[in-house]
């Protein structure tokens, strides 16, 4: 169930917590490298660091951290043979990314893959809300002409920068200034001092970082205060800290790049999906602290604990989060083994409803124009004297629930929408359902789109490829649901009539509950009570994503997990750049890097606990 | 004996008699020889005469530009105007009229107003049946004859105007040119698409409303009979068809008894008959019945006149030679620019009118002789305008001025003798100094009512093309048909517009007593017309749609949205897109909505039902909602079952969407007419109403600001 917007893409499946998977995966591909060496406490950098900083990413030993990421399945496919051809063409090109680290600060991953200190990769915003990005070392930088420091002044001088010297206090500042040819190139500054050194990717972000005093540092925040908590004691060496306040690094990072054919005055005000997220209250999200570590042994080859930080109470489709915990559910038989994800939360039904509501409006009538059309149609089909008088909220939403079961799988028809055969279906229990029954059919009688029929003891409405069940008009991806049954107290909805059937009729291959693989993994994450238990395979959930991130051009409705895909590859996300594609590796070569993930989410004061596990085949080498 | 003649030599005769026939026929649906023969003794008399002293007189007397108007107006013609010149051409009291030139343009205006004169409504049904028993199958040598005609009188044109055929000329490129000559010279290629000769048909039909000119208007009917012989021929209609045709164009008309709103599928039959070569009296009786002028602006005569009327009291710089001598010195003049609208039942006429005197104080000197002399002039000076769906027309300008001089001094130094001599040959000049001051006020009087002439014209041409007529063209419609009606009580600018298959009015509007020297009656149809060309078949952004319809322009839109609204969704009309009715009060409008795209929803076909009370305020007109925007599902419009749940969400949907740009009250954009001597003020409405099928607004001027 896709529900989606002016460049907006907001799946439901967001409960199997698939956008921190991924977005995890792009932070993971920053730490790819060989080295390994011994722990360091954050608090070492993090004196160093600005509290308004909006990602750090800090590893107490930065070459432990390449070493045992490289050690995953996703480091080993990101550092192999598959990716050389890009990296190579990257490199040749100068094109700075996480991939390719060094035209941003003039090292590379092979540097630091010897580096046995802590270091942080932040971003923080400049004065000017624009991202200033550097990298942050602890300890005394080594002279050795491998490491960081004399690699970055070798690199930026063989590119014509010009060296200028300065001295602030104790601290050593060299800027390399761009030739006047390269007028889009920013300067660099490299800095050292009595314990600690690194590089900014402007003279404004060097000065800002160098001007940081320890009592209004990042070390002493809250935030920053829950990531040491979280993450103490460290289980291993290279375990990775993260913070991350997202909407304050997205909107960072839009001010730095936007879009090209909009200009800096009008761009607050261009719809996008930045704004549509704030608008439906996604920036509730606060910040997610946390820590990754990379195991990459049996079972389980890396696993990311995180604290989502979220404003309470929750609000506007915020309210599809507020989940209600339970004990572990049985997984049902109507469930194969051949799904590409399978989830079961427990939710009070009105109250998503309401969140659903704010995703609807925007998805329908973006910004604050269309707040409440979701409530406006549910008040017209219960009073407009010439509809068909049907209170939802009472009659149905107040019914359903709190179990639900979701599941999707790749097996429907292969269509210009849905070219590789995407469908989903969902399962919630039912209280009252005659009561239920009684207003579905009301609000389809006369409706000759919609065919009804009796399978074995469910009620089953179904209607033409194209059209909705919910809404007439064709859709994309605004809830398309194609099918509906109810019976034996249950209510089952899928965006595909076979695939409803199936699920009335059982699971026709091996059920999922009897695979050993989905059996482990449902195990591994399902200890105690929690709001949310999740199953996916990002090999095959990745494919469509990955396609459209290594188009020639990224298509303007680009999923955010497309551009992340973007950035992970190629750097960058701006028009200008004409991103390398004719040497990005086929999809089915990244696949061996992605795992079958196991999620679970716990409910707690303040916002919601994630774990994410990628599991790592018995058998895998 | 003649009686014995062969069968078979008889054959041949009789074919070409039919072919004749036929021709004739065929031609009496855009000219016939009565209304040819009355073009042609008007263009002989005009050629004849019209370098006479009396031409200007004889024009008014027989009332030629309304005589004209009526004999290119084709079976709108009126009948009355004709007669009327009839009459004064008999009438004897000028002599020349008996001369061979009038006597023959006597006789065909008579014959042209026999046929003009309209079918009784008793006769409707049987001329039907005749019409549709008279079966003659559009021969291939029919089309050939017309389309030699098309050729020759195209070929006529371009000798008279070289530069069309020039593909680079705006004449080339507007009568389609290229394509019309590639029709008429029978080129192998292939058979032309009925859209195609719709578009060229329709194209050729508005010739008169963009150029006046004799050739190009024989050209435009041969082309205009041409295409529908064209197209009935690649039709093929059969006997039984022809018959079931005008069978059922009967039953239209008998039915409409009943139903009054039958009127837009008898227009698609007429206008069907009609472009198959089979109009005839009866079609041109219905449009005439059944096609009324549907926009009015009725204007107080009297309130027009002082309207238009301007004091004038310029001072000027007196720089000239006059008998002789030169004269330096100031003037002033005052006087009043008037406006006299003339009599007319087609075409309207006015007159700028000045009437001044002028007083100027000048010195001179010639041979030592110094005259100071004051000079009086009385000018007198009148403007021609024409009006009508050209636009406004200026026509040459009359000027007459007569000048006294005092002389206040005449000094000359030396002897008495000399100074005597000065004196007697400086009123000597006199006479000839009056004539020449006479003429030089004149020139100058004509330059300057002629430059305000041009400037008048111009701004009245700039509005009325923009807005009513150039658009209309452009979208492939027909042009406006404009009628001035004065008389000495009102001036009324009747337009009517019509789609290719839609009529325009179907009744006049009563008078509107609302004591507004202006008067504006607006029916259904031109809201209709105007959505047509608006919105038919177009595809609209939100904020585009609501630009149409309210004439808003972008930036007067609300800032948030212009930004994230403006492709909130995107509407795409049906190619008629709107049914307009004023029923009870409000005016009632159906849009029809092929499709509905938002954001990644796109929804069907529907209708979208909307009524507005229209009221005067603040000098506007001001629409008020009535209830809230109604949205259907085309297949569940009018009668049919209640709305699924389903349904219902897309309806609740879209008219939240549409709500916006049919907002619960809109004030239109204020009125203004051309006529208007100052831009700055307005016209306001101060009176609305709806009567039967018309909205009636009076309008005022706004009240002159205190100075």
């Amino acid at each position: 169930m896709t529900l989606q917007g002016r460049g907006l893409t907001l799946r439901a499946e967001l409960f199997c917590v698939r956008f921190q998977v991924h977005f995890v995966l792009l932070l993971l591909s920053l730490v790819c490298s060989r080295a390994r060496a011994e722990a360091q406490s954050p608090t070492d950098v993090a004196e160093h660091l600005p509290a308004a900083a909006s990602l750090v990413l800090y590893s107490a030993d930065i070459g432990a951290t390449c070493a045992e990421f490289q050690e995953t399945r996703l480091g080993g496919v990101l550092t192999g043979n598959a990716f050389r051809p890009l990296v190579d063409r990257l490199r040749k090109d100068h094109q700075g990314g996480p991939l390719n680290l060094q035209p941003i600060f003039g090292f590379d991953w092979r540097e630091l893959q010897s580096v046995h200190q802590g270091a942080a990769l932040i971003v923080f915003p400049l004065q000017d809300g624009t991202a200033a990005r550097a990298c942050v070392f602890a300890g005394e930088a080594s002279e050795d002409p491998a490491a960081p420091l004399p690699v970055a002044t070798a690199y930026f001088s063989s590119r014509g920068f010009v060296r200028s010297e300065s001295g602030r206090g104790d601290m050593a500042v060299a800027t390399f200034s761009p030739p006047a040819s390269r007028k889009d190139e920013r300067s660099r500054v490299l800095f050292r001092g009595p314990g600690f050194y690194g590089v900014a990717d402007s003279p404004a972000a060097a000065d800002l970082l160098l001007a940081v005093k320890p009592p209004d540092s990042l070390s002493a925040s809250d935030l920053w205060q829950q990531v040491t908590r979280q993450t103490a004691p460290p289980a291993r060496p290279g375990d990775l800290k993260v913070l991350l306040r997202p909407f304050e690094f997205w909107e960072q990072s839009r001010r730095s790049n936007p879009p090209v054919e909009k200009s800096e005055e009008t761009y607050p005000d261009v719809p996008d999906s930045l704004a549509s997220s704030k608008q439906v209250g996604f920036d509730g999200i606060q910040a997610v602290v946390g820590h990754v570590t990379f195991p990459a042994s049996a079972g389980r080859d890396w696993e990311i604990s995180a604290r989502l930080v979220v404003s309470q109470p929750y609000e506007k489709a915020m309210r599809l989060f507020e989940l209600r915990s339970g004990a572990v559910p049985e997984i049902p038989e109507l469930i194969g083994s051949e799904v590409t994800s399978a989830s079961f939360w427990r939710w009070d039904f009105p109250l998503a409803m309401q969140g659903f509501g704010s995703m609807f409006d925007e998805a329908n009538e973006p910004g604050p124009d269309g707040v409440g059309l979701f409530e406006d149609m549910l008040d017209g089909l219960r009073d407009d004297p010439e509809g068909v008088r049907v209170d939802l909220r009472r009659e149905v939403f107040a019914n359903l629930g709190p179990e639900i079961w979701s599941v999707t799988d790749r097996a429907g028809p292969k269509t210009k929408e849905q070219p590789h055969g995407d469908r989903a279906l969902y399962r919630t229990t039912v209280r009252e359902q005659a009561k239920v029954g009684d207003a579905l059919k009301r609000f389809y009688a006369g409706d000759d789109r919609v065919a009804y029929q009796r399978s074995g003891e469910f009620d089953l409405w179904t209607v033409p490829e194209g059209a909705s069940l919910f809404v007439e008009g064709e859709s994309e991806s605004v809830i398309s649901v194609r099918a509906l049954a109810l019976g034996e107290g249950m209510l089952l909805f899928s965006t595909d009539p076979d695939q409803l059937r199936e699920a009335l009729n059982g699971a026709a291959g091996k059920p999922l509950k009897d695979d050993p693989a989905w059996r482990g993994l449902w195990e591994s994450v399902g200890e105690g009570d929690a709001g949310l238990w999740g199953l996916a395979r990002l090999d095959e959930t990745m494919a469509p994503e990955y396609a459209a991130a290594t188009q020639a051009e990224l298509a303007e409705d680009a999923s955010a997990m497309a551009a992340m895909w973007r950035v992970l590859l190629f750097g960058a996300l701006n028009k200008q750049t004409k991103p390398p594609v004719d040497v990005a590796p086929a999809f089915d070569k990244v696949q061996p890097g992605l795992s079958r993930t196991g999620t679970r989410i716990v409910p707690v004061d303040g916002g919601l606990e994630v774990t994410i596990t990628g599991q790592r085949p018995e058998n895998s080498p | 004996m003649r009686t014995s003649r062969s069968l078979p030599s008889i054959v041949p005769i009789v074919a070409v008699a039919i072919i004749c026939l036929l021709a004739s026929a065929a031609r009496a649906q855009l000219d016939t020889r009565a209304a040819s023969e009355a073009r042609s003794a008007l263009r002989a008399m005009q050629q004849a005469y019209q370098h006479y002293d009396t031409w200007n007189v004889w024009v008014a007397e027989l009332n030629l530009p309304d005589v004209q108007y009526e004999l290119w107006a084709g079976e709108r013609g009126r009948a009355e105007t004709l007669e009327a010149a009839v009459a004064q051409l008999r009438a004897g009291r000028i002599p020349q009229f008996a001369d061979a030139p009038f006597v023959r343009l006597a006789k065909a205006l008579e014959a042209r107003a026999v046929e003009l004169q309209p079918l009784p409504s008793t006769e409707w049904l049987s001329s039907c049946e005749s019409a549709g028993a008279a079966f003659v199958p559009v021969t291939a040598d029919l089309v050939e004859s017309a389309r030699a005609t098309s050729r020759d009188r195209l070929a006529a044109f371009a000798k008279h105007y070289p530069p069309i055929r020039d593909p680079k000329n705006a004449w080339h490129q507007f009568l389609y040119w290229d394509e019309v000559e590639y029709l008429t010279a029978r080129m192998p290629g292939p058979t032309p698409a009925p859209a195609e000769l719709d578009r060229i048909e329709m194209r050729w039909s508005n010739v008169p409303t963009v150029w006046h000119d004799d050739l190009l208007f024989e050209a435009s009917l041969a082309v205009r009979h041409f295409i529908r012989l064209l197209r009935a021929e690649m039709i093929g209609e059969t006997a039984p068809q022809r018959t079931a045709a005008w069978s059922e164009l009967a039953q239209l008309l008998t039915a409409r008894a009943m139903d009054p709103n039958l009127g837009a599928p008898i227009a698609a039959a007429v206008r069907r008959r009609e472009s198959l070569g089979q109009a005839s009296p009866l079609t041109a009786t219905i449009r005439r019945e059944l096609s009324r002028p549907n926009l009015l602006v009725e204007i107080d005569a009297k309130w027009l006149s002082n309207e238009t009327r301007q004091p004038v009291d310029d001072s000027y710089d007196v720089n000239g030679v006059f008998a002789g001598t030169r004269s330096v010195g100031r003037g002033r003049m005052t006087g009043e620019m008037t406006t006299k609208v003339l009599p007319s039942l087609a075409v309207g006429r006015l007159e700028l009118l000045f009437r001044g005197t002028s007083t100027a104080r000048a010195s001179g000197s010639q041979d030592r002789v110094n005259v100071v002399s004051r000079a009086t002039t009385q000018v007198a000076a009148t403007k021609p305008f024409r009006l009508d769906e050209l636009g406004l027309t200026p026509e040459r300008a009359l000027a007459g001025a007569t000048t006294s001089i005092v002389y206040e001094s005449i000094d000359s130094p030396g002897l008495p003798r000399r100074r005597s001599q000065a004196v007697s040959e400086t009123h000597a000049r006199r006479p000839q100094a009056e004539r020449e001051s006479a003429a030089y006020a004149r020139r100058s009087i004509l330059e300057q009512i002629n430059e305000q002439a041009a400037t008048m014209a111009a701004d009245f041409n700039r509005a009325y093309h923009r807005d009513v007529r150039d658009p209309r063209i452009t979208a492939g419609r027909p042009a406006p048909r404009i009628r001035i009606l004065a008389d000495e009580r009102l001036v009324a600018w009747e337009a009517t517009l019509e789609g290719p298959q839609s009529f325009a009015a179907s009744s006049e509007p009563e008078a509107y007593d609302c004591g507004n020297p202006v008067v504006m009656s607006v029916a259904p149809s031109v809201l209709e017309e105007q959505a047509t060309i608006s919105l038919g078949g177009r595809e609209l952004t939100g904020a585009e749609l609501e630009q149409q319809l309210w004439q808003k322009p972008a930036e007067a839109q609300p800032e948030s949205q212009r930004k994230r609204g403006d492709d909130e969704f995107r509407v795409t009309f049906a190619l008629r897109p709107c049914e307009v009715q004023f029923v009870e009060g409000a005016v009632r409008v159906r849009l029809f909505v092929e499709k509905f795209d938002s954001e990644d929803v796109k929804y069907p076909a529907m209708t979208v039902d909307v009524a507005y009370q229209p009221q005067p305020r603040d000098g506007r007109l001001v629409l008020t909602r009535e209830g809230k925007v109604k949205v259907m599902p085309l297949a569940t419009a009018d009668g049919a079952p209640k709305l699924s749940g389903r349904q219902q969400t897309l309806r609740l949907a879209v008219e939240r969407k549409l709500s916006k740009v049919l907002s619960s009250e809109i004030a239109a954009e204020p009125v203004t007419l051309p006529i208007s001597k100052d831009d700055e003020r307005p016209l306001r409405v101060e009176n609305v109403r709806l009567a039967g099928e018309w909205l009636q607004m009076g309008l005022a001027p706004e009240p002159a600001p205190a100075s």
